[in-house]
């Protein structure tokens, strides 16, 4: 297991100070304050996604919500939960635990990241497949924005089509649009039972079949993962094998049963050699699993989307410019995760950005560098170029929401 | 000639989508002057029907140009006045935009144009093992694009997530007539969430001309029960049982008695008359766990006072309740002239409290008022009965409507689930947010729709005024 945060300049920002306030209140007026003079402020949960997007552009004050740790509201019956957003997720699911509940966000380091980290950084893990992303989960969020303006959208019921739904434009605003103070999430009954099983193809176009058959089988798998290159394969894979596909069932006892003996029936028909591996994994890997992208030692950790039927086509691309890249997919959502073990020799922008960056664009996706790791030169092409938003109409909500630029000032794509 | 626009208005508008794309006359206007929420009208200067998304961008230039208000509308089923045409003004009908133009099984997404029809997709996709999930009942006639714009719910919503969580990317029209596209055929995008914004801002941002919207795989199989109780408190003690035990149906309706009867007047279904309320309610998934999931919900039920849980018995059946219950709305004419149908939403284990409250209101208001909702959401809609020829009578709907409204505030819930706010409900918006709040939706409204000149009139108050309100004596209202 490596560290608990992906590979950081965070020291090298210029930050004079780390505010962490007591309240909500008095992080708004830390904020107010701010605007007034034109101080830049950091937004900091955990800190375990801190190096996420661009380096700073300017000094300022790291301002730290873990000071807003508190629950407000848990209606077990309801199925909701209202929070401050520097609860930590592993504090979270403890409470709810309790109740037989949990939010399913499989995010590293769950013992530091805070729900308003993740709802910033927008990181959605393996169970996105079968239980949806973090802004399905988001009903009621209540922010600060650039001016120290504290405003609040959705609410605590589980259906509210009223106003504007802020609570999806913040998800992945990596705290550059307001700052998050308090959430109200929808939550779910712990399942009965949980299953994974490990299949191991030989080849991608081998994987892609197991991978579509998923798609048109009653079957219903809460993740679908695909691994890839030797340090993706966490124990107890078998690290001797190119590719594996990691499938989880969550439910009722004889659901899950069926689920995995209907797996095993599919893999023989699409004659994946298992070898003597065995089927059914550990659950304890589940958390080794999440745990991949915040382990150390990658040059550059990258992020990317695909539609899920042309990650086959795409990851030879990957493996051209890096043969020992790392990759972690959510096969099922096509999102994907690379862990590059070396910055390519031909540089980023050109093997990067006018390459793999491109590729992905071809086939309607992204590829975006997550973190600014120390000696690499990210620029906004390479960090955010792989959208389709464009630019000024980001840059005019930007405007609106924080008109002096002073939360995560540099670090999004806008200026 | 329409008197209140610039005479170059519609000789342009005839040059961008011809003479068949064009309604100017008054008679033909009048169908065009109210959505689903009859107690607010009034006409557009003209309306126009394009028939591509350049079309569209070419009309709103010609509007942003001329300094005339533009709204969209799809089927005019919303019930909320969310395509009211405030102002007047052109009216943008994409009706004519009804291609489905991509079915990607592989990757289970579609790509539609806002003007198909929410059924016709999931009809599209027979046999090929998915369908469109979010199923308002007005299924049959309202448009997908409509759907995003007023993010549509529906029965299965409880399980299966309302339109946002089906909405992959759109294609809009910016109101300066620009033509982006936010996100795709794809599950993310870097940067914040533009797509999930843009849905349910009812019209106010952009005019949405494309969508990738997410598919679905249909269930191994289905249990669907008809649970009936003899008091109404049974049956919603019933509903936070169920919820409240950790099972998430895909459905879980509430039918009390006055709806009971207008249905089974309509389609002799064999629902049982004297039966005070009767709960729909329907798991899917694993054939395998189904039979367990039906045992412990029939044991709920039973434990709730339920007198009889029917099952349904073959697909015919099943498909014959939702029809049933899809088109309740349209049951209701045989009941009275008029109706007003609430959306308000309570946290679930609130539902017997706003019940009792309803009947309260309606005895005290002398307004007969029927109930069928998404019970599992806690997403109420009473319906109101009236007369909307007895202005007097209409006074008191909304007094009733008010109250039930601020009852569900009280409760932390909100005044709408599905039908949006519209012009009904600007006035609700003051109590649901706080000033800096409606401040910030202002300034982003703004940053996409500076001049207002998109949707004026809709979803945020510009003046005092609180609750449910008769709008000025220049429109006509449904009396």
């Amino acid at each position: 297991m490596g560290s608990t945060r992906l590979e950081s300049s965070f020291d090298q920002r210029p930050i004079s100070a780390t505010l962490r306030p007591a309240d909500a209140r008095e992080l708004a007026g830390v904020v107010a304050g701010a605007f007034g003079e034109a101080t830049a402020v950091y937004p900091m949960g955990g800190e375990t996604s801190i190096d996420f997007g661009l380096p700073a552009s300017r000094p300022g004050v790291g301002l730290s919500t873990t000071g807003l740790d508190r629950v407000i509201d848990y209606p077990a019956r309801d199925m909701t939960i209202t929070v401050e957003s520097g609860v930590r997720l592993a504090d979270l699911n403890a409470v709810l635990g309790a109740e037989r509940q949990e939010v399913p966000w499989d995010v590293p380091a769950a013992a530091l990241a805070t729900v308003g980290g993740i709802i910033a950084t927008n990181f959605n893990g393996a169970r996105r497949y079968g239980c949806g992303a973090i802004r399905d989960h988001l009903i009621g969020v209540t922010a600060v924005d650039g001016r120290g303006v504290t405003f609040h959208g959705g609410g605590r019921v589980v259906k509210n089509v009223a106003g504007y739904d802020f609570c999806k434009l913040l998800c992945g605003s990596l705290g550059t649009l307001a700052i998050i103070t308090q959430v109200t999430l929808k939550v779910r009954p712990l399942p009965e039972k949980r299953g994974w099983a490990a299949v191991y193809p030989d080849s991608l176009p081998q994987a892609e079949e197991l991978l579509a058959a998923l798609e048109h089988d009653p079957i219903t798998p809460t993740a679908i993962e695909l691994l890839g290159g030797r340090e993706a394969m966490v124990a107890p894979l078998d690290p001797d094998r190119p590719l594996a596909i990691l499938v989880m069932f969550e439910g009722m006892d004889c659901e899950v049963d069926w689920s995995l003996g209907r797996l095993r029936e599919m893999v023989g028909r699409l004659r994946i050699r298992q070898l003597d591996a065995p089927f059914t994994v550990p659950h304890d890997f589940h958390e080794r699993l999440v745990e991949f992208p915040a382990r150390g030692g990658a040059a550059i950790v990258a992020r990317g989307c695909l539609p899920p039927g042309q990650l086959a086509g795409f990851l030879p691309k990957v493996w051209q410019v890096d043969p020992d890249c790392a990759l972690q997919a959510h096969a099922g959502n096509g999102l994907f995760m690379l862990r590059m073990a070396r910055i390519p020799s031909t540089g980023l922008s050109r093997s990067f950005v006018a390459f793999l960056q491109a590729e992905a664009r071809a086939h309607h996706g992204s590829l975006v560098i997550l973190s600014n790791p120390a000696g690499v030169e990210v620029t906004r092409q390479s960090t955010f170029g792989g959208g389709n938003a464009p630019y000024h109409v980001l840059e005019s909500v930007k405007r609106q929401f924080d008109p002096a630029n002073i939360l995560n000032p540099g670090r999004f794509l806008y200026p | 000639m329409p008197q209140n626009l610039p005479t170059t208005l519609v000789p342009e508008l005839l040059r961008i989508v011809g003479v068949e794309g064009v309604l100017a006359a008054r008679a033909d206007l009048m169908v065009y002057e109210c959505d689903g929420f009859v107690i607010e009208k009034n006409s557009p200067d003209v309306v126009v029907f394009p028939t591509c998304t350049e079309q569209v961008a070419r009309v709103v230039r010609c509007c942003r140009d001329a300094g005339v208000p533009f709204v969209p509308r799809g089927a005019g089923t919303s019930l909320a006045g969310g395509c009211l045409p405030v102002g007047g003004g052109v009216m943008i009908v994409l009706t004519r935009m009804k291609q489905i133009l991509e079915i990607n099984t592989r990757d289970r997404y579609a790509v539609v144009q806002p003007g198909v029809v929410n059924i016709w997709l999931t009809q599209a996709l027979r046999g090929t093992g998915l369908h469109y999930a979010p199923d308002p009942s007005s299924q049959g006639a309202c448009t997908i694009g409509g759907n995003v714009a007023t993010n549509s719910g529906g029965p299965h919503t409880l399980k299966y997530g309302v339109t946002v969580n089906h909405v992959l990317g759109v294609e809009c029209v910016l109101p300066d007539g620009e033509i982006v596209c936010l996100g795709g055929p794809v599950d993310e995008s870097p940067g914040c969430d533009l797509v999930g914004a843009m849905v349910g801002s009812e019209g106010t941002l952009a005019i949405v001309t494309k969508i990738w919207v997410r598919l679905t795989k249909n269930p191994q199989g289905y249990r669907t029960m008809l649970g009936v109780f003899d008091s109404v408190d049974d049956a919603t003690n019933a509903i936070s049982a169920i919820i409240g035990h950790g099972i998430v149906p895909a459905a879980l309706e509430m039918l009390d008695q006055g709806i009971i009867v207008a249905l089974e007047a309509a389609f002799q279904f064999g629902f049982p008359l004297d039966a005070s309320a009767v709960l729909l309610i329907e798991v899917d998934g694993l054939e395998v766990g189904l039979d367990a999931q039906q045992q412990q919900i029939v044991e709920l039920c039973r434990q709730q006072g339920a007198r009889e849980v029917r099952l349904a018995r073959d697909a015919a059946e099943r498909a014959r309740l939702w029809k049933c219950r899809k088109q309740a709305f349209g049951a209701i004419g045989r009941l009275s002239p008029s109706y007003c149908t609430q959306d308000g939403v309570v946290p679930r284990t609130q539902l017997p409290h706003i019940l009792r409250r309803i009947t309260e209101i309606g005895n005290r208001h002398r307004i007969r008022i029927v109930n069928v909702f998404h019970a599992g959401d806690g997403n109420i809609h009473p319906i109101l009965l009236f007369d909307e020829r007895d202005p007097e009578q209409v006074q008191r709907v909304l007094q009733a409507s008010n109250e039930i409204l601020e009852d569900c505030l009280a409760c932390g819930g909100s005044v709408t689930g599905e039908h949006g706010i519209g012009v009904e409900k600007i006035g609700f918006m003051r109590r649901m947010f706080t000033a800096d709040s409606l401040d910030v939706m202002a300034r982003f409204r703004s940053a996409l729709n500076p001049d207002n000149q998109l949707s004026p009139g809709k979803m945020l108050p510009t003046a005092a005024g609180c609750g449910l309100e008769m709008k000025g004596s220049h429109r006509k209202a449904a009396v």
